[in-house]
């Protein structure tokens, strides 16, 4: 499995395990927006790689965020994924927290 | 960035490397490219660039090209010489109008537009030309051939170009 998503009443918490966002785990990653709640996080974490087929999964989720009324946050982004989200201008609907701001919403 | 026709120079040294059209072997093209970049002692964020680089230019030879045809190879060529890293791409596929379809690419990404219209494909050639210091794109009846350049007098490791932390932005209302 690409994700491990853990779940809480108002948030999900989206932990990426692959180490790249590629064509090949991208379909598991678009899948997750079924799983989205109010707060998603996404945890960047374990993410060396990312390239336009992973941002386009991204992107879906941000589509369906945005149907859906859901704020999208990302966290423990490296500062060359940064960049490339900057590029595309991902972090207008995707920006990205710190992981000290999302603890008090994972662990209340 | 230009993207105008620019000689490859006589190489110091070469790596050639085929693989099948499959995207599972596109991450053997972006493996070779970490270490080259590393051998050429490039930067932690360029050799990122390459990486991101050499992805995209070989996702559009697997699907695009050579439409996912297993049998049919994607050739990629390192050419190291002494100022600079080409990258050649090469697949079987035909693209008439090849350096329209660069010199048409956009400078800007209009993500809002792409998102109203649920487009969220197509961003390779936009990526490829924020991170290459040149690129030249080759097509005629035995295929199509895609020159990368990356310039070794930039992005070489020193302390200054370092940056391997993670980065977080300004303090975010979250809970809002």
């Amino acid at each position: 499995m690409a994700l491990k998503i853990d779940q809480g009443n108002d948030y999900t918490l989206i932990h990426i395990q692959n180490d790249s966002v590629d064509a090949v785990s991208a379909r598991e990653i678009a899948a997750a927006s079924e799983q989205m709640q109010a707060k998603t996080v996404l945890d960047f974490g374990s993410v060396m790689f990312i390239n336009s087929a992973g941002i386009s999964a991204l992107l879906k989720l941000v589509i369906e965020a945005r149907k859906r009324g859901k704020k999208l946050f990302a966290v423990n982004v490296t500062a060359h994924h940064r960049k490339v989200f900057e590029m595309v201008d991902m972090l207008r609907y995707m920006p990205i927290a710190r992981m000290d701001e999302v603890l008090p919403i994972i662990q209340p | 960035m230009a993207t105008s026709g620019v000689a490859v120079d006589t190489p110091l040294n070469d790596i050639e490397i085929n693989i099948p059209s499959d995207m599972v072997f596109e991450r053997v093209v972006r493996e070779s490219a970490l270490v080259v970049a590393k051998h050429l002692g490039f930067s932690e964020d360029r050799v990122a660039d390459l990486q991101l680089a050499v992805s995209e230019a070989v996702t559009n030879a697997i699907e695009h090209g050579n439409r996912s045809e297993l049998r049919v190879k994607v050739g990629v060529k390192f050419l190291m010489t002494p100022d600079k890293l080409a990258v050649q791409v090469t697949d079987k596929g035909q693209w008439p109008a090849a350096q329209e379809v660069l010199q048409s690419t956009p400078a800007e990404w209009n993500l809002e537009d792409r998102l109203d219209h649920d487009l969220t494909r197509g961003m390779g050639i936009f990526l490829i030309q924020k991170l290459v210091d040149n690129v030249e794109l080759r097509s005629d009846e035995r295929g199509t051939q895609f020159t990368m350049w990356f310039n070794l007098d930039k992005g070489l490791n020193n302390v200054g170009n370092v940056n391997i932390e993670l980065q977080g932005p300004e303090k975010l209302d979250i809970f809002s």
